[in-house]
Protein backbone atom coordinates (compact mmCIF):
# COMPACT_ATOMS: atom_id res chain seq x y z
CA UNK A 1 0.00 0.00 0.00
CA UNK A 2 2.47 2.69 1.10
CA UNK A 3 5.25 1.63 -1.65
CA UNK A 4 2.32 2.01 -4.08
CA UNK A 5 1.25 5.22 -2.87
CA UNK A 6 5.16 6.49 -2.43
CA UNK A 7 5.57 5.53 -6.37
CA UNK A 8 2.00 7.39 -7.55
CA UNK A 9 3.70 10.55 -5.58
CA UNK A 10 7.34 9.92 -7.46
CA UNK A 11 5.78 9.93 -10.69
CA UNK A 12 3.65 12.71 -9.87
CA UNK A 13 7.09 14.81 -8.59
CA UNK A 14 8.26 13.64 -12.28
CA UNK A 15 5.77 14.95 -14.14
CA UNK A 16 5.72 18.01 -12.19
CA UNK A 17 9.46 18.43 -13.10
CA UNK A 18 8.67 17.95 -16.55
CA UNK A 19 5.75 20.50 -16.73
CA UNK A 20 8.05 23.10 -15.41
CA UNK A 21 10.52 21.97 -17.85
CA UNK A 22 8.06 22.67 -20.91
CA UNK A 23 7.11 25.79 -18.94
CA UNK A 24 10.90 27.08 -19.09
CA UNK A 25 11.01 26.25 -22.54
CA UNK A 26 7.41 27.85 -23.32
CA UNK A 27 8.82 31.59 -21.54
CA UNK A 28 11.85 31.10 -23.78
CA UNK A 29 9.62 31.11 -26.45
CA UNK A 30 7.71 34.20 -25.22
CA UNK A 31 10.90 36.06 -24.88
CA UNK A 32 12.35 35.37 -27.69
CA UNK A 33 8.75 36.41 -29.76
CA UNK A 34 8.54 39.60 -27.90
CA UNK A 35 11.11 41.04 -30.00
CA UNK A 36 14.89 40.14 -28.54
CA UNK A 37 15.13 38.36 -31.83
CA UNK A 38 18.98 40.05 -32.03
CA UNK A 39 19.58 39.11 -28.93
CA UNK A 40 17.60 35.51 -28.16
CA UNK A 41 16.83 32.86 -30.77
CA UNK A 42 13.06 30.89 -30.53
CA UNK A 43 13.06 27.53 -28.58
CA UNK A 44 12.81 26.24 -32.56
CA UNK A 45 15.16 28.04 -33.98
CA UNK A 46 17.91 26.47 -31.57
CA UNK A 47 16.65 23.48 -31.89
CA UNK A 48 17.14 23.17 -35.54
CA UNK A 49 20.70 24.93 -35.12
CA UNK A 50 21.29 22.09 -32.75
CA UNK A 51 20.18 19.40 -34.79
CA UNK A 52 22.27 21.56 -37.67
CA UNK A 53 25.07 21.08 -36.13
CA UNK A 54 24.39 17.42 -35.22
CA UNK A 55 24.16 16.67 -38.46
CA UNK A 56 26.84 18.64 -40.50
CA UNK A 57 30.32 19.12 -40.97
CA UNK A 58 30.73 20.24 -37.43
CA UNK A 59 29.57 16.94 -36.28
CA UNK A 60 33.06 16.27 -36.97
CA UNK A 61 35.09 19.25 -36.89
CA UNK A 62 33.71 20.38 -33.44
CA UNK A 63 31.66 17.97 -31.42
CA UNK A 64 33.31 14.58 -32.03
CA UNK A 65 36.35 16.43 -30.74
CA UNK A 66 35.52 18.40 -27.99
CA UNK A 67 33.64 14.24 -26.61
CA UNK A 68 37.40 13.15 -27.37
CA UNK A 69 39.15 15.71 -25.28
CA UNK A 70 36.41 15.18 -21.88
CA UNK A 71 36.68 11.44 -22.33
CA UNK A 72 40.43 11.65 -22.36
CA UNK A 73 40.94 14.63 -19.62
CA UNK A 74 38.48 12.72 -17.55
CA UNK A 75 40.25 9.42 -18.07
CA UNK A 76 43.54 10.65 -17.18
CA UNK A 77 41.76 12.17 -13.85
CA UNK A 78 40.31 8.81 -13.20
CA UNK A 79 43.59 7.03 -13.55
CA UNK A 80 45.73 9.48 -11.94
CA UNK A 81 43.34 10.57 -8.92
CA UNK A 82 42.43 7.03 -8.07
CA UNK A 83 45.98 5.86 -8.33
CA UNK A 84 47.68 8.82 -6.55
CA UNK A 85 45.22 8.96 -3.96
CA UNK A 86 45.24 5.06 -3.06
CA UNK A 87 48.76 5.33 -2.58
CA UNK A 88 48.76 8.31 -0.33
CA UNK A 89 45.89 7.21 1.79
CA UNK A 90 47.65 3.84 2.37
CA UNK A 91 50.97 4.87 3.08
CA UNK A 92 50.10 7.26 5.61
CA UNK A 93 53.75 8.09 5.47
CA UNK A 94 54.19 10.44 2.33
CA UNK A 95 50.49 12.29 2.77
CA UNK A 96 52.19 14.64 5.12
CA UNK A 97 54.83 15.20 2.46
CA UNK A 98 52.85 16.09 -0.31
CA UNK A 99 49.79 17.69 1.59
CA UNK A 100 51.05 21.56 0.60
CA UNK A 101 51.41 20.68 -2.73
CA UNK A 102 48.00 19.20 -3.13
CA UNK A 103 46.31 22.00 -0.83
CA UNK A 104 47.90 24.90 -2.84
CA UNK A 105 47.41 23.28 -6.65
CA UNK A 106 43.93 22.88 -5.49
CA UNK A 107 43.18 26.25 -4.36
CA UNK A 108 44.63 27.71 -7.75
CA UNK A 109 41.11 28.50 -9.49
CA UNK A 110 41.58 26.20 -12.11
CA UNK A 111 41.18 28.82 -15.59
CA UNK A 112 44.16 30.27 -14.05
CA UNK A 113 45.80 26.91 -15.63
CA UNK A 114 44.57 28.11 -19.08
CA UNK A 115 47.51 30.68 -19.97
CA UNK A 116 50.60 28.40 -18.08
CA UNK A 117 49.31 25.33 -20.45
CA UNK A 118 49.27 27.95 -23.50
CA UNK A 119 52.59 29.33 -22.88
CA UNK A 120 53.77 25.78 -22.26
CA UNK A 121 51.86 23.77 -25.24
CA UNK A 122 50.63 26.52 -27.73
CA UNK A 123 47.21 25.90 -29.50
CA UNK A 124 47.10 22.25 -29.33
CA UNK A 125 44.02 20.09 -28.08
CA UNK A 126 46.52 18.80 -25.25
CA UNK A 127 45.93 22.25 -23.97
CA UNK A 128 42.31 21.40 -23.36
CA UNK A 129 42.83 17.85 -22.11
CA UNK A 130 45.18 19.43 -19.56
CA UNK A 131 43.05 22.32 -18.59
CA UNK A 132 40.35 19.84 -17.86
CA UNK A 133 42.65 17.55 -16.00
CA UNK A 134 43.73 20.51 -13.72
CA UNK A 135 40.49 21.21 -13.04
CA UNK A 136 39.05 17.92 -12.19
CA UNK A 137 42.24 15.98 -10.96
CA UNK A 138 41.89 17.37 -6.97
CA UNK A 139 37.86 16.43 -6.04
CA UNK A 140 39.10 12.86 -7.40
CA UNK A 141 42.32 12.66 -5.47
CA UNK A 142 41.22 13.91 -2.15
CA UNK A 143 38.03 11.95 -2.27
CA UNK A 144 40.11 8.55 -3.20
CA UNK A 145 42.67 9.94 -0.44
CA UNK A 146 39.91 10.70 2.06
CA UNK A 147 38.44 7.04 1.08
CA UNK A 148 41.28 5.18 1.63
CA UNK A 149 42.80 6.66 4.96
CA UNK A 150 39.22 6.01 6.67
CA UNK A 151 39.10 1.97 5.58
CA UNK A 152 37.28 0.10 8.23
CA UNK A 153 39.98 -1.10 10.47
CA UNK A 154 38.73 -4.29 10.82
CA UNK A 155 38.54 -4.81 6.99
CA UNK A 156 41.94 -4.46 7.08
CA UNK A 157 42.59 -6.92 10.30
CA UNK A 158 40.61 -9.43 8.62
CA UNK A 159 43.09 -8.57 5.38
CA UNK A 160 45.46 -9.70 7.63
CA UNK A 161 44.25 -12.37 9.43
CA UNK A 162 43.65 -13.87 5.80
CA UNK A 163 47.12 -13.25 4.92
CA UNK A 164 46.98 -10.66 2.17
CA UNK A 165 49.57 -9.39 0.28
CA UNK A 166 50.13 -5.57 0.15
CA UNK A 167 48.91 -5.23 -3.18
CA UNK A 168 46.17 -7.59 -3.43
CA UNK A 169 44.84 -4.99 -0.25
CA UNK A 170 45.22 -2.31 -1.75
CA UNK A 171 43.27 -3.76 -4.90
CA UNK A 172 40.70 -6.25 -3.28
CA UNK A 173 39.67 -4.14 0.17
CA UNK A 174 41.57 -0.63 -0.05
CA UNK A 175 39.58 -0.03 -3.45
CA UNK A 176 36.45 -1.27 -3.19
CA UNK A 177 36.08 -0.05 0.56
CA UNK A 178 36.68 3.53 -0.73
CA UNK A 179 34.63 2.98 -3.99
CA UNK A 180 31.28 5.41 -2.38
CA UNK A 181 33.39 8.29 -1.75
CA UNK A 182 35.89 7.86 -5.18
CA UNK A 183 32.39 7.46 -7.15
CA UNK A 184 31.58 10.79 -5.55
CA UNK A 185 34.49 12.80 -6.47
CA UNK A 186 34.33 11.31 -9.91
CA UNK A 187 30.37 13.03 -10.17
CA UNK A 188 31.70 16.21 -9.31
CA UNK A 189 34.76 15.93 -11.50
CA UNK A 190 32.41 15.13 -14.70
CA UNK A 191 30.36 18.22 -14.23
CA UNK A 192 33.75 20.47 -13.72
CA UNK A 193 35.15 18.37 -16.86
CA UNK A 194 32.27 19.72 -18.98
CA UNK A 195 32.95 23.64 -17.51
CA UNK A 196 36.56 22.86 -17.99
CA UNK A 197 36.00 22.00 -21.79
CA UNK A 198 34.08 25.07 -22.73
CA UNK A 199 36.95 27.01 -20.88
CA UNK A 200 39.95 25.70 -22.63
CA UNK A 201 38.14 25.58 -25.94
CA UNK A 202 36.68 29.43 -26.09
CA UNK A 203 40.11 30.70 -25.33
CA UNK A 204 42.56 28.38 -26.37
CA UNK A 205 41.43 25.78 -29.29
CA UNK A 206 40.16 26.21 -32.79
CA UNK A 207 37.59 23.35 -32.79
CA UNK A 208 35.43 21.95 -30.23
CA UNK A 209 31.62 23.29 -29.16
CA UNK A 210 33.47 25.87 -27.07
CA UNK A 211 35.14 27.43 -30.09
CA UNK A 212 32.07 27.09 -32.27
CA UNK A 213 29.73 28.49 -29.54
CA UNK A 214 32.09 31.26 -29.14
CA UNK A 215 32.24 32.01 -33.14
CA UNK A 216 28.68 31.87 -33.51
CA UNK A 217 28.23 34.75 -30.99
CA UNK A 218 31.22 36.94 -32.88
CA UNK A 219 29.16 36.27 -36.42
CA UNK A 220 26.11 37.54 -34.93
CA UNK A 221 24.34 33.89 -35.75
CA UNK A 222 22.01 33.76 -32.96
CA UNK A 223 20.70 30.24 -33.37
CA UNK A 224 23.60 28.28 -33.51
CA UNK A 225 25.25 29.98 -30.62
CA UNK A 226 22.13 28.91 -28.45
CA UNK A 227 22.27 25.49 -30.57
CA UNK A 228 25.38 25.06 -29.00
CA UNK A 229 23.93 26.09 -25.80
CA UNK A 230 21.47 23.20 -25.69
CA UNK A 231 23.49 20.73 -27.50
CA UNK A 232 26.11 21.39 -24.01
CA UNK A 233 23.66 21.57 -21.70
CA UNK A 234 22.00 17.55 -23.38
CA UNK A 235 25.63 16.30 -23.42
CA UNK A 236 26.21 17.27 -19.41
CA UNK A 237 22.51 15.13 -18.92
CA UNK A 238 23.55 13.09 -20.83
CA UNK A 239 27.09 12.39 -19.29
CA UNK A 240 25.14 12.20 -15.50
CA UNK A 241 22.71 10.21 -16.54
CA UNK A 242 25.09 7.74 -17.48
CA UNK A 243 27.46 8.15 -14.49
CA UNK A 244 24.66 6.93 -12.11
CA UNK A 245 23.66 4.21 -14.43
CA UNK A 246 27.26 3.10 -14.12
CA UNK A 247 27.47 4.23 -10.80
CA UNK A 248 24.67 2.05 -9.70
CA UNK A 249 26.08 -0.87 -11.04
CA UNK A 250 29.47 -0.82 -9.65
CA UNK A 251 27.48 0.17 -6.18
CA UNK A 252 25.23 -2.55 -6.25
CA UNK A 253 26.41 -4.37 -3.21
CA UNK A 254 26.17 -1.01 -0.95
CA UNK A 255 22.26 -1.21 0.41
CA UNK A 256 22.06 2.98 0.02
CA UNK A 257 22.50 2.31 -3.99
CA UNK A 258 20.12 -0.77 -3.96
CA UNK A 259 17.12 0.28 -2.82
CA UNK A 260 16.12 1.44 -5.69
CA UNK A 261 15.56 5.41 -4.87
CA UNK A 262 16.40 8.30 -6.61
CA UNK A 263 19.86 9.37 -5.71
CA UNK B 1 40.93 -32.59 8.55
CA UNK B 2 42.67 -30.74 10.64
CA UNK B 3 45.84 -31.50 13.03
CA UNK B 4 44.94 -28.81 16.22
CA UNK B 5 47.50 -26.50 17.33
CA UNK B 6 48.97 -25.94 20.64
CA UNK B 7 49.14 -22.31 21.49
CA UNK B 8 51.05 -20.77 24.76
CA UNK B 9 52.06 -17.62 26.00
CA UNK B 10 54.41 -16.76 28.98
CA UNK B 11 54.67 -13.78 31.02
CA UNK B 12 52.71 -11.51 28.34
CA UNK B 13 52.15 -7.58 29.03
CA UNK B 14 50.70 -4.79 27.24
CA UNK B 15 50.02 -1.25 27.92
CA UNK B 16 48.46 1.69 25.78
CA UNK B 17 49.60 4.70 25.87
CA UNK B 18 46.70 7.36 27.59
CA UNK B 19 46.90 11.46 28.46
CA UNK B 20 47.10 10.43 31.85
CA UNK B 21 50.29 8.10 31.06
CA UNK B 22 50.58 4.78 30.27
CA UNK B 23 47.94 2.21 31.23
CA UNK B 24 48.29 -1.49 31.39
CA UNK B 25 45.80 -3.53 30.20
CA UNK B 26 47.42 -7.39 30.31
CA UNK B 27 49.80 -8.14 33.36
CA UNK B 28 52.14 -10.83 33.16
CA UNK B 29 49.52 -13.34 31.25
CA UNK B 30 50.49 -16.53 31.00
CA UNK B 31 48.26 -19.60 29.48
CA UNK B 32 48.65 -23.06 27.47
CA UNK B 33 46.12 -24.09 25.21
CA UNK B 34 46.56 -27.82 24.62
CA UNK B 35 45.96 -29.34 20.64
CA UNK B 36 42.81 -29.98 19.70
CA UNK B 37 41.33 -28.06 23.15
CA UNK B 38 38.31 -25.86 23.42
CA UNK B 39 39.55 -23.28 25.63
CA UNK B 40 37.47 -20.04 26.72
CA UNK B 41 38.78 -17.15 27.72
CA UNK B 42 36.03 -15.29 30.20
CA UNK B 43 36.41 -12.06 31.98
CA UNK B 44 34.14 -9.34 32.67
CA UNK B 45 33.55 -6.29 30.39
CA UNK B 46 36.36 -3.69 29.69
CA UNK B 47 38.63 -6.66 31.57
CA UNK B 48 41.42 -6.26 28.15
CA UNK B 49 39.70 -9.67 26.42
CA UNK B 50 40.01 -7.89 23.25
CA UNK B 51 43.18 -7.04 23.71
CA UNK B 52 44.89 -10.43 24.74
CA UNK B 53 43.12 -12.04 21.73
CA UNK B 54 44.46 -9.52 19.37
CA UNK B 55 47.77 -10.03 20.77
CA UNK B 56 47.28 -13.69 20.66
CA UNK B 57 46.15 -13.93 17.23
CA UNK B 58 49.62 -11.55 16.38
CA UNK B 59 47.40 -8.49 15.06
CA UNK B 60 48.93 -6.74 17.92
CA UNK B 61 52.54 -6.88 19.11
CA UNK B 62 52.98 -7.88 22.78
CA UNK B 63 55.30 -5.14 24.96
CA UNK B 64 57.08 -8.14 26.53
CA UNK B 65 56.89 -11.84 27.01
CA UNK B 66 55.81 -14.14 23.85
CA UNK B 67 53.29 -16.23 22.13
CA UNK B 68 53.88 -19.75 20.51
CA UNK B 69 51.53 -21.55 18.12
CA UNK B 70 52.93 -25.18 17.88
CA UNK B 71 55.88 -23.68 19.67
CA UNK B 72 56.69 -21.23 17.24
CA UNK B 73 57.04 -18.19 18.62
CA UNK B 74 53.98 -15.35 16.89
CA UNK B 75 54.98 -11.77 15.19
CA UNK B 76 52.28 -12.00 12.58
CA UNK B 77 49.00 -13.70 11.93
CA UNK B 78 50.58 -17.57 11.61
CA UNK B 79 49.45 -19.63 8.44
CA UNK B 80 47.17 -21.84 10.60
CA UNK B 81 45.58 -19.38 12.66
CA UNK B 82 42.31 -17.73 11.00
CA UNK B 83 39.98 -15.13 13.54
CA UNK B 84 36.45 -14.73 14.09
CA UNK B 85 35.32 -11.18 15.12
CA UNK B 86 32.28 -10.50 16.87
CA UNK B 87 31.49 -7.52 14.73
CA UNK B 88 30.67 -9.73 12.05
CA UNK B 89 29.14 -6.63 10.03
CA UNK B 90 32.47 -5.55 9.51
CA UNK B 91 34.39 -8.04 9.23
CA UNK B 92 32.54 -9.66 6.25
CA UNK B 93 33.31 -7.50 3.24
CA UNK B 94 30.53 -5.87 1.83
CA UNK B 95 31.02 -5.78 -1.39
CA UNK B 96 31.14 -9.66 -2.02
CA UNK B 97 28.98 -12.19 -2.13
CA UNK B 98 29.11 -14.78 1.07
CA UNK B 99 30.58 -17.39 -0.99
CA UNK B 100 33.33 -14.53 -2.12
CA UNK B 101 33.83 -13.66 1.36
CA UNK B 102 35.18 -17.40 2.10
CA UNK B 103 36.98 -17.05 -1.29
CA UNK B 104 39.04 -14.65 0.13
CA UNK B 105 40.59 -16.59 2.83
CA UNK B 106 41.70 -19.02 0.24
CA UNK B 107 43.93 -16.93 -2.28
CA UNK B 108 46.27 -19.52 -3.35
CA UNK B 109 44.19 -22.07 -4.30
CA UNK B 110 42.91 -22.34 -7.80
CA UNK B 111 39.50 -20.73 -9.02
CA UNK B 112 37.63 -24.55 -9.25
CA UNK B 113 39.14 -25.86 -5.80
CA UNK B 114 38.36 -22.31 -4.27
CA UNK B 115 35.23 -22.49 -4.97
CA UNK B 116 34.60 -26.14 -4.43
CA UNK B 117 36.23 -25.52 -0.95
CA UNK B 118 33.82 -22.05 0.10
CA UNK B 119 30.80 -24.17 -0.99
CA UNK B 120 31.92 -26.76 1.34
CA UNK B 121 32.03 -25.14 3.83
CA UNK B 122 29.04 -22.73 3.38
CA UNK B 123 27.18 -25.87 3.35
CA UNK B 124 28.58 -27.02 6.32
CA UNK B 125 27.37 -23.82 8.27
CA UNK B 126 24.05 -24.04 6.55
CA UNK B 127 24.22 -21.04 4.10
CA UNK B 128 24.45 -23.23 0.85
CA UNK B 129 21.43 -21.60 -0.15
CA UNK B 130 22.49 -17.80 0.21
CA UNK B 131 25.89 -18.37 -1.23
CA UNK B 132 25.72 -15.41 -3.97
CA UNK B 133 23.78 -13.17 -1.72
CA UNK B 134 26.00 -9.98 -0.49
CA UNK B 135 26.12 -9.70 3.59
CA UNK B 136 23.21 -6.81 4.19
CA UNK B 137 21.00 -9.35 2.60
CA UNK B 138 21.46 -11.66 5.06
CA UNK B 139 20.69 -11.37 8.99
CA UNK B 140 22.98 -10.65 11.81
CA UNK B 141 23.55 -14.79 12.71
CA UNK B 142 23.75 -15.83 8.77
CA UNK B 143 26.67 -13.05 8.60
CA UNK B 144 28.43 -14.89 11.53
CA UNK B 145 28.10 -17.93 10.36
CA UNK B 146 29.66 -17.39 7.09
CA UNK B 147 32.93 -15.92 8.56
CA UNK B 148 32.83 -19.04 10.89
CA UNK B 149 32.59 -20.67 6.90
CA UNK B 150 35.84 -18.25 6.01
CA UNK B 151 37.77 -19.44 8.87
CA UNK B 152 36.72 -23.02 7.95
CA UNK B 153 37.53 -23.17 4.83
CA UNK B 154 41.36 -22.11 5.04
CA UNK B 155 41.61 -25.34 7.57
CA UNK B 156 43.16 -23.58 10.45
CA UNK B 157 44.80 -25.61 13.52
CA UNK B 158 43.44 -22.72 15.20
CA UNK B 159 40.17 -21.00 15.14
CA UNK B 160 40.76 -18.17 17.87
CA UNK B 161 36.75 -16.08 18.03
CA UNK B 162 36.35 -13.15 20.00
CA UNK B 163 32.81 -13.14 21.52
CA UNK B 164 31.44 -14.15 18.13
CA UNK B 165 27.72 -14.56 19.73
CA UNK B 166 28.02 -11.53 21.81
CA UNK B 167 25.66 -9.58 18.94
CA UNK B 168 22.71 -12.09 17.60
CA UNK B 169 19.84 -12.66 19.88
CA UNK B 170 19.20 -15.56 22.19
CA UNK B 171 18.07 -18.82 19.76
CA UNK B 172 20.14 -17.85 17.13
CA UNK B 173 22.61 -17.90 19.63
CA UNK B 174 21.99 -21.39 20.58
CA UNK B 175 22.07 -22.59 17.08
CA UNK B 176 24.95 -20.78 16.49
CA UNK B 177 26.86 -22.87 19.52
CA UNK B 178 25.72 -26.50 19.08
CA UNK B 179 27.04 -25.75 15.37
CA UNK B 180 30.24 -24.73 16.47
CA UNK B 181 30.16 -27.69 19.25
CA UNK B 182 29.29 -30.24 16.24
CA UNK B 183 31.93 -28.61 13.49
CA UNK B 184 34.72 -28.74 16.23
CA UNK B 185 33.96 -32.49 17.03
CA UNK B 186 34.33 -33.09 13.71
CA UNK B 187 37.61 -31.65 12.80
CA UNK B 188 39.28 -31.10 16.05
CA UNK B 189 41.15 -28.13 15.49
CA UNK B 190 42.01 -25.82 18.67
CA UNK B 191 39.45 -23.15 19.56
CA UNK B 192 40.38 -19.91 21.37
CA UNK B 193 36.76 -18.49 22.27
CA UNK B 194 36.82 -15.58 24.40
CA UNK B 195 33.37 -14.63 26.05
CA UNK B 196 31.87 -12.93 28.70
CA UNK B 197 29.12 -14.63 29.33
CA UNK B 198 29.27 -17.69 32.02
CA UNK B 199 27.32 -19.92 30.74
CA UNK B 200 28.03 -20.04 27.44
CA UNK B 201 31.70 -20.44 28.53
CA UNK B 202 30.81 -23.58 30.49
CA UNK B 203 28.65 -25.34 28.42
CA UNK B 204 31.21 -25.21 25.31
CA UNK B 205 34.91 -25.46 27.41
CA UNK B 206 36.95 -28.22 27.90
CA UNK B 207 39.31 -25.54 30.19
CA UNK B 208 38.22 -21.67 31.12
CA UNK B 209 40.94 -19.29 32.17
CA UNK B 210 39.52 -16.85 34.26
CA UNK B 211 41.05 -13.24 33.79
CA UNK B 212 40.93 -10.36 36.67
CA UNK B 213 39.27 -7.39 35.51
CA UNK B 214 42.12 -4.83 34.23
CA UNK B 215 45.17 -4.83 33.78
CA UNK B 216 43.89 -8.68 32.98
CA UNK B 217 45.92 -11.77 34.48
CA UNK B 218 44.44 -15.09 34.58
CA UNK B 219 43.25 -15.46 37.80
CA UNK B 220 41.63 -19.18 37.62
CA UNK B 221 41.97 -21.88 35.08
CA UNK B 222 39.39 -24.50 35.37
CA UNK B 223 38.81 -27.63 33.93
CA UNK B 224 35.19 -28.60 33.09
CA UNK B 225 34.95 -31.91 32.55
CA UNK B 226 31.72 -32.48 31.65
CA UNK B 227 30.63 -34.84 29.50
CA UNK B 228 30.54 -34.93 25.87
CA UNK B 229 28.16 -34.35 23.58
CA UNK B 230 26.91 -30.99 25.17
CA UNK B 231 23.55 -29.68 24.84
CA UNK B 232 22.40 -26.63 26.15
CA UNK B 233 19.30 -28.34 27.87
CA UNK B 234 20.41 -31.26 29.36
CA UNK B 235 23.96 -30.09 30.25
CA UNK B 236 22.86 -26.46 31.78
CA UNK B 237 20.63 -29.46 34.06
CA UNK B 238 23.57 -30.80 35.43
CA UNK B 239 24.59 -30.47 39.12
CA UNK B 240 28.36 -29.77 37.82
CA UNK B 241 27.11 -26.97 35.18
CA UNK B 242 25.20 -25.39 38.46
CA UNK B 243 28.41 -25.92 40.62
CA UNK B 244 30.86 -24.53 37.74
CA UNK B 245 28.58 -21.92 37.33
CA UNK B 246 28.17 -20.87 40.69
CA UNK B 247 32.22 -20.88 41.54
CA UNK B 248 32.82 -18.74 38.27
CA UNK B 249 30.18 -16.19 39.33
CA UNK B 250 32.11 -15.85 43.07
CA UNK B 251 35.49 -16.12 41.14
CA UNK B 252 34.37 -12.75 38.63
CA UNK B 253 32.41 -10.92 41.24
CA UNK B 254 35.50 -10.89 42.82
CA UNK B 255 37.45 -9.38 40.25
CA UNK B 256 35.02 -6.49 39.44
CA UNK B 257 36.18 -5.01 42.51
CA UNK B 258 33.14 -3.72 44.05
CA UNK B 259 31.05 -6.91 45.21
CA UNK B 260 27.92 -7.68 44.09
CA UNK B 261 25.40 -8.51 46.46
CA UNK B 262 23.65 -11.96 45.08
CA UNK B 263 20.36 -11.44 45.62
CA UNK B 264 17.61 -14.14 44.27
CA UNK B 265 16.84 -14.39 41.26
CA UNK B 266 20.33 -12.39 39.62
CA UNK B 267 21.80 -14.79 37.26
CA UNK B 268 25.07 -14.76 35.42
CA UNK B 269 23.35 -13.18 32.28
CA UNK B 270 22.48 -10.82 34.49
CA UNK B 271 25.90 -9.97 35.73
CA UNK B 272 27.67 -10.10 32.49
CA UNK B 273 24.98 -7.27 30.78
CA UNK B 274 25.76 -4.83 33.97
CA UNK B 275 29.21 -5.75 33.90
Amino acid sequence: MSTARAAVAASAERLLGWLAFVGAVAAWQVVATMGEARSVASFGDSARALVDILWGPDLADHVLPSLGRVVAGFGVTALVGIGFGLLLGTFHGIEPWVRPVIEFLRAVPPPLIVPVAMMIMGLSGNVVITVIVFGTLWPVLINTLDGASRVEPLYLDTARVFRSPRWVVLRSVVLPASLPTIMAGLRTALSISLIMLVLGEMLASSTGIGYLILTSQQTFDVPATYGGVLLLGLLGWTFDTLFVVIERRVLRWNSEFSGGSDV
Amino acid sequence: MSSGASLECRDLVKSFPTPAGERRVIEHLSMRVEPGEFAVILGPSGCGKTTLLRTLSGLLPVDHGEVRVDGHVVRDVPDDVAVVFQEYNKSLFPWLTLERNVRFALRGLGKAQARERARAALRRVGLAESAQQYPWQVSGGMQQRAAIARALACHANLVIMDEPFASVDALTRIHLELMLLDIWTESRFTVVFVTHDIEEAVLLADRIFVLSSRPARVKDEIVVGLPRPRDPIATKALPRFQQLRERIFDLIEGAAGAPMRRDEGLSAHHLTAGG
